[in-house]
């Protein structure tokens, strides 16, 4: 059965039921995973699956369920079971579907690229990254992980007004880590590529990324316990970012979740500091026209100069606070509830290089790795205290590599405390069912533990 | 549902295009998930998830694929094309006769979800809230700092049927539910949170076996007792972490290096130990996927096997690994039962169950006592660990100081880092006291409920991360 099969006959069973207002949102998800070991494939994974989740509002109070069995019976249970669990809510804020006012905006159409491409070159990418990266230097001793990757999704909103759209996007890539081994120690880099289009993936690239990463790693020692200036790699930025995302979600802002609650229009970071939410990047692959409830997606400027402008939100929280939905409704799969996230959270660039902002800096550290973000940094409280790696650095030069060492501090505080971002714009690690792109980050100071003594 | 002649038929056809060994896992899931924010419920969300992955082995490569399109055509078409990538001698006719076991239940249970009204979770969920609430004295400036509680009832019924070319055909139901309380605190613009969340591989009779009030008290006195608490002394020292959540530290600091997805290929600090001395004389350690309606257990791992219990640690002394049935065949040694997949989605692996430390023989108080100066960690955070260095964080929810062998003032935002293999040999008293405490672990198949457990251990030194005096 199709999407709009589905679709038709589950509206038709919402109608006869006597329910008003509804909505599908449908999903259809195709990957393809290849690793490799040893120049041999050690996984191989090619799937796709597809499902949907229908949500009622009767008298303001939704429910919602969701099925991957596309049968007539499962049909009529999904309205059954969504409306038997809109009865139980006793949230007093009232939901909404899309009336389907606004325009869409128009995005290059889907066009399955990576699913034209023959499956042995596919997995010569990644035989092609283990080789690189091993060729890089001999103290490369293993390649843990080593995976090419690609994925396409659809997603389809059709609800009771009339609202009928679909989007198809796509995307692809590789990651791998490099594992560096002195005869003493181990030490893992980590690197990916991820994009819209197949088209100048450069495979090679990521892999001696990882590699170099490893390696210079190698000979790590602890530093001294005392704050330090810091200069975040922008992988660790965007960990942040995601972590901060919690904060701009309106949801959380109405049930007093959010450190920034009621700190609209006012100063919430360094100055240098603007975040916005973008629906649409070139090459990425988190681009969507509508979000998870057919509405229009937008660009929002969140924080400008330093100054909080705007939480981020669904239909929901926007009237609530009397205001359009911002377009961020979203869903990771159907079996997910409805959250509010970005489609692609950016902080502008500032105009230093890495190496010219390492020199500005002159004395402190350069953190390229932060461990337990999902544990030590806590989105409610902002406190952040992380397991760290990176480099020394002296007179403007990085010095040496450093383990070891934990990073404590708030979120909120360390914003407030950016002296300057560098110049580029990247995609960092994905870690969300969104994407972050940001550049490298001088905080002024971080408190830093390590094991080395005070001689 | 997939019929057993079906099941054959997909099974050949993975031999035929290559493989040498073929697997089905088949799986129906109804899950609910239900969010209360101040005593009001304000989010169900209910449903099915069916569909069923394939797997094929050539010796040790694996190819997957799932779908859940349950047609026989597509799966035996799906069956074709992953089989084709493994790239092996194509063969004539293949036929698979499997032979259906059934194994008793190590998950029975005595209230389905299903026969369970909505209105009776809603009840469980009120009541953790009320615990929450009225934890502190009503109208008390204590009771006034309570900013949020934020409740979760979740409960997950899978079915899967597993099938594979040596002939297992068997299935395995697997109820589980959990209800987590946040509660957050909120004074001079500052937040911190309290946490409580225990779980059970058990039906709706879970719920008369621990108090649901207590769930939302004990939130609310972390929450409470850290929202006024210093900022935790930063560096080296000695650290006595409490019995329950507390294993996490041999979850993520030894436990995930001792899964055979790094074991396999040498990605891990403790390759090649098995029989040598990893941990002091007072550390043992076992996973155990067997324990009666634990949150970790399954009577049949996710690739058919029953579970087992598995000796990890003896008296310091490593006596084996967790594996899977691909890394069973890279490794020369025979799986343990431990291979795990959150969902249809994910190819099994080796995954813990319920992992922890056995109990020793001292006393709580007198590991306290005899602790000059140093860090309590009375309740644990999450993790994480990169096997392949050991080196592993984690963060204290609960902190103290322990100043001339008394535990003293709270202290907040204290996170632990080291390397496995060498706080392993730091560990130098262990308790007489093993709880275990439910928690989700995350790896390359997916998320899956895991019992982490210990007695009270102090480790003589372990870098704490924290904010300066």
């Amino acid at each position: 059965m199709n999407f709009e099969a589905f679709r038709n006959s589950i509206f038709d069973i919402a109608v006869k039921k006597g329910l008003k207002t509804f909505e599908l949102f449908g999903m259809e998800q195709r990957e393809l995973e290849i690793s490799v070991f040893e120049s041999q494939i050690e996984h191989y994974k090619d799937a796709s699956c597809a499902g949907a989740s229908f949500k009622t509002i009767v008298d303001g109070k939704a429910g919602s369920s969701f099925t991957e069995v596309w049968t007539p019976e499962s049909a009529a249970r999904l309205v059954e079971d969504a409306y038997e669990n809109c009865q139980q809510i006793d949230a007093l804020d009232p939901e909404y579907i899309y009336t389907g006012q606004e325009p869409y905006r128009t995005f290059p159409p889907f066009a399955d690229r990576y699913a034209q491409l023959p499956i042995e070159e596919k997995i010569a990418y990644a035989i092609t990254m283990e080789k690189e990266a091993k060729a890089y230097h001999s103290a490369i001793v293993n390649i843990p992980y080593c995976t090419y990757f690609e994925g396409a999704d659809r997603f389809y909103v059709s609800n009771s007004y009339g609202v009928n759209v679909e989007y198809g996007r796509e995307g692809g890539g590789g990651y791998l880590v490099a594992a560096a081994s002195d005869g003493k120690t181990a030490k893992t880099g980590l690197d990916f590529v991820a994009q819209a289009s197949p088209v100048g993936l450069d495979f090679r690239a990521t892999a001696r990324k990882a590699a170099g990463k490893a390696l210079k790693k190698l000979g790590a020692k602890s530093v001294r316990t005392g704050k330090y200036p810091v200069i975040l790699d922008y992988n660790m930025v965007g960990m942040l970012l995601t972590c901060f995302s919690f904060m701009i979600n309106a949801e959380n802002a109405h049930k007093g979740l959010s450190l920034l609650a009621g700190k609209l229009g006012q100063v919430v970071t360094a100055p240098v500091i603007t975040i916005a939410n973008e629906p649409y990047i070139e090459g990425g692959i988190s681009n969507t026209p509508f979000d998870a409830e057919g509405v229009p997606t937008k660009t929002t400027t969140i924080v400008r100069n330093g100054v909080f402008e705007t939480f981020l939100h669904r239909m929901k929280t926007a009237v609530k606070d009397g205001l359009s939905s911002t377009g961020n409704a979203a869903r990771v799969r159907y079996d997910q509830a409805t959250v509010i996230a970005p489609q692609n959270l950016v902080l502008r660039p500032g105009l230093l290089n890495l190496d010219e902002l390492i020199i500005q800096m002159g004395d402190g550290l350069y953190i390229t790795d932060l461990q337990g973000m999902h544990s030590g940094a806590n989105p409610y409280s902002g406190q952040l205290s992380l397991g760290a790696e990176g480099f020394k650095v002296e007179g403007g030069k990085i010095a040496y590599p450093v383990e070891q060492i934990t990073i404590a501090g708030n979120l909120l505080e360390w914003f407030g405390r950016v002296v300057d971002l560098s110049s580029s714009s990247n995609l960092s690690m994905p870690s969300g069912n969104f994407s972050v792109y940001c550049p490298d980050m001088y905080i002024s100071e971080i408190d830093v533990a390590g094991t080395e003594s005070v001689s | 549902m997939l019929q057993k002649r079906d099941i054959e038929e997909v099974l050949s056809v993975l031999l035929e295009t290559g493989g040498d060994f073929g697997e089905l896992f088949f799986e129906d899931t109804r899950s609910a998930e239900m969010s209360m924010t101040d005593g009001k419920l304000e989010k169900v969300n209910t449903g099915r998830l069916f569909g069923v992955g394939l797997r094929a082995f050539l010796e040790t490569k694996a190819v997957y694929a799932y779908t859940n399109d349950l047609s026989i055509d597509n799966l035996k078409a799906t069956a074709r094309r992953i089989g084709k990538a493994l790239k092996g001698p194509s063969k004539g006719s293949e036929s698979v006769t499997l032979s259906e076991k059934h194994h008793q239940t190590k998950l029975p249970v005595l209230t389905p979800f299903e026969i369970v009204e909505r209105q009776e979770k809603k009840r469980v969920m009120r009541l953790a809230h009320e615990g929450a609430r009225t934890f502190a004295p009503a109208g008390s400036a204590l009771n006034d700092l309570i900013g949020q509680v934020e409740v979760k009832y979740l409960e997950k019924d899978q079915y899967v049927r597993i099938a594979n070319t040596e002939g297992v055909f068997t299935e395995d139901r697997r109820r589980r539910t959990r209800l987590i309380t946040t509660v957050i605190a909120t004074e001079y613009g500052q937040k911190e949170t309290g946490s409580s969340s225990p779980g059970s591989g058990a039906g709706f009779e879970f719920y008369n076996l621990i108090d649901p009030k207590e769930v939302g008290r004990e939130a609310a006195r972390i929450a409470l007792r850290m929202i006024r608490a210093d900022f935790s002394p930063a560096g080296m020292m000695p650290v006595v972490i409490d019995n329950g959540f507390g294993g996490v530290i041999f979850h993520e600091a030894c436990g995930h290096s001792l899964e055979a997805t790094a074991v396999a290929k040498g990605a891990s600090v403790f390759c090649g130990k098995v029989g040598q001395k990893i941990a002091a004389d007072c550390v043992s350690a076992v996973d155990d996927g067997t324990i009666p309606n634990a949150w970790g257990t399954c009577t049949v791992d996710d690739e058919g096997m029953p579970t087992q219990r598995n000796l990890l640690i003896e008296n310091g002394v490593l006596k084996g690994y967790l594996i899977d049935h691909i890394n069973a065949r890279k490794m020369g040694m025979k799986p343990t039962g431990s291979g795990r997949r959150e969902n249809y989605t994910f190819a099994p692996t080796s995954r813990m169950s319920n992992t922890f430390l056995l109990p020793g023989y001292s006393i709580p108080a007198e590991i306290i006592a005899n602790t000059e100066w140093g860090l309590y960690a009375k309740t644990m955070g999450g993790g994480s660990v990169q096997p392949t260095t050991g080196e592993f964080n984690f963060a204290v929810l609960e902190g103290y100081l322990i100043e001339k062998g008394r535990v003293s003032k709270p202290v907040r935002g204290a996170t632990l880092i080291g390397k496995g293999h060498e706080v392993l040999e730091k560990i130098d008293m262990v308790g007489n006291n093993l709880a275990r405490s439910q928690g989700m672990c995350g790896s390359i198949s997916g998320m899956v409920p895991a019992d982490v457990g210990q007695p009270t251990i102090r480790v003589s030194a372990l870098l704490v991360g924290g904010r300066n005096q």
